[in-house]
């Protein structure tokens, strides 16, 4: 009786597959929705040393600093906990750093000496809006409408990010980890992401230069980190609340409850 | 500039979606060419599965999954089965590799 089985294939052809593998994964990194509380892993654009040449690595959305020294250390990070005291300690959120505070927190380092861009087709922010209930009252819980935000004649645009090595003492390994950098949101952008009035810091060509080549002061890293993308050059797509269960991710869906967006 | 552009994409789809059947469920599938070969991708409740036609030591033409996956193999065979009814049917072409 036979009750293990494989196929084999010529060490040509297992060349070639493991080939079209690596083909596989580029498109992936393209095409897919990576959602930061998965704390997956992203591409990610660094210089390769100090040339001008850029590599496309992959690395774990959610920055860990070096003073986390075991993945329960990062567990508690991310999801709170309850300390000896019963206590409860708040989560520690690292997906996105905020410019303003890019030189006072734990980024302070990996911002003067670790900068990256996190390439990108388009990003996802959800409108909250009060709606009126079956009652005729407006609901305390204000729905929550998606937007995919993407650059008008880019298909491709670059947020700035700063990315940090992570050394799990126990394991002995090291684990690449960068966050996004949010700014000040524009005026579509503050009518969009109205909860929080925040956006990536999306880079135009000679910034993003600048933020991965440049020997940059504080000061400068500061007003890059800072920088407003025009409300004139975002495309807004309003999707479908369920959008991420559905196969076609991208289909433009208007709901009447949402305010009309004003440019401006 | 930054240019973090690759020059040629080691992978692009051509073509039109195409829907197979499988197990009383429809799937939308779409072509990639990459590396002069043809992936077929077949979506799967949001995410993805990647088929390619390879050929075994012995000469023998089989369907794969990308990356090569031992427990999948069930299903591959007959999702490259339907891909296969599907092209001839749609195409009136065959699926083949070269030895």
């Amino acid at each position: 009786m036979c009750y293990y089985n494989s196929i084999k294939v010529t060490r040509e052809e297992y060349i070639q597959l493991k080939e079209l593998e690596k083909a596989i994964a580029f498109l992936n990194e393209e095409f897919a929705i990576h959602k930061g509380f998965d704390y997956g892993d992203y591409p990610v654009i660094r210089p390769i040393g100090k040339t001008h040449e850029t590599e496309r690595v992959k690395m774990q959305w959610g920055f860990l600093p070096s003073y986390l020294k075991t993945w329960e250390d990062v567990k508690k990070f991310r999801n709170g906990y309850k300390d000896e005291t019963g206590k409860y300690q708040k989560p520690y959120l690292t997906l996105n750093a905020t410019s303003e505070e890019l030189l006072n927190r734990i980024y302070k380092d990996a911002a003067l000496r670790r900068r990256c861009l996190i390439p990108s087709i388009g990003f996802y922010e959800w409108m909250h809006v009060q709606v009126v209930g079956k009652s005729g009252k407006l609901l305390k819980t204000p729905e929550k409408f998606p937007y995919l935000v993407r650059m008008k004649g880019q298909e491709e645009f670059y947020m700035a990010g700063v990315w940090q090595p992570w050394f799990d003492t126990e394991a002995k390994m090291i684990t690449n980890t960068f966050s996004l950098i949010t700014t000040v949101a524009n005026s579509l952008m503050k009518q969009i992401h109205n909860s929080k009035e925040r956006m990536p810091t999306i880079l135009p060509g000679d910034l993003a230069e600048a933020w991965l080549y440049h020997d940059l002061s504080e000061q400068d890293i500061l007003d890059i980190a800072n920088y407003q993308v025009a409300s004139q050059d975002m495309i807004p797509i309003p999707l479908d609340k369920d959008f991420l269960k559905k196969e076609n991710t991208h289909e433009r869906v208007v709901y009447k409850e949402v305010p009309e967006l004003i440019y401006g | 500039m930054v240019n973090c552009k690759r020059g040629q994409p080691p992978a692009e789809f051509f073509g039109d979606n195409f829907v197979i059947e499988f197990k009383q469920k429809k799937y939308n599938c779409r072509a990639i060419r990459a590396n002069g070969r043809i992936i077929y991708q077949v979506n799967f409740n949001g995410s993805c599965l990647y088929l390619t036609k390879s050929i075994n030591q012995h000469g023998i033409p089989f369907w794969t999954s990308i990356p090569q996956d031992l427990k999948l193999r069930h299903i591959v065979a007959e999702l490259g089965k339907q891909l296969e009814d599907h092209l001839i049917e749609a195409l009136c072409v065959t699926t083949t590799v070269l030895k």
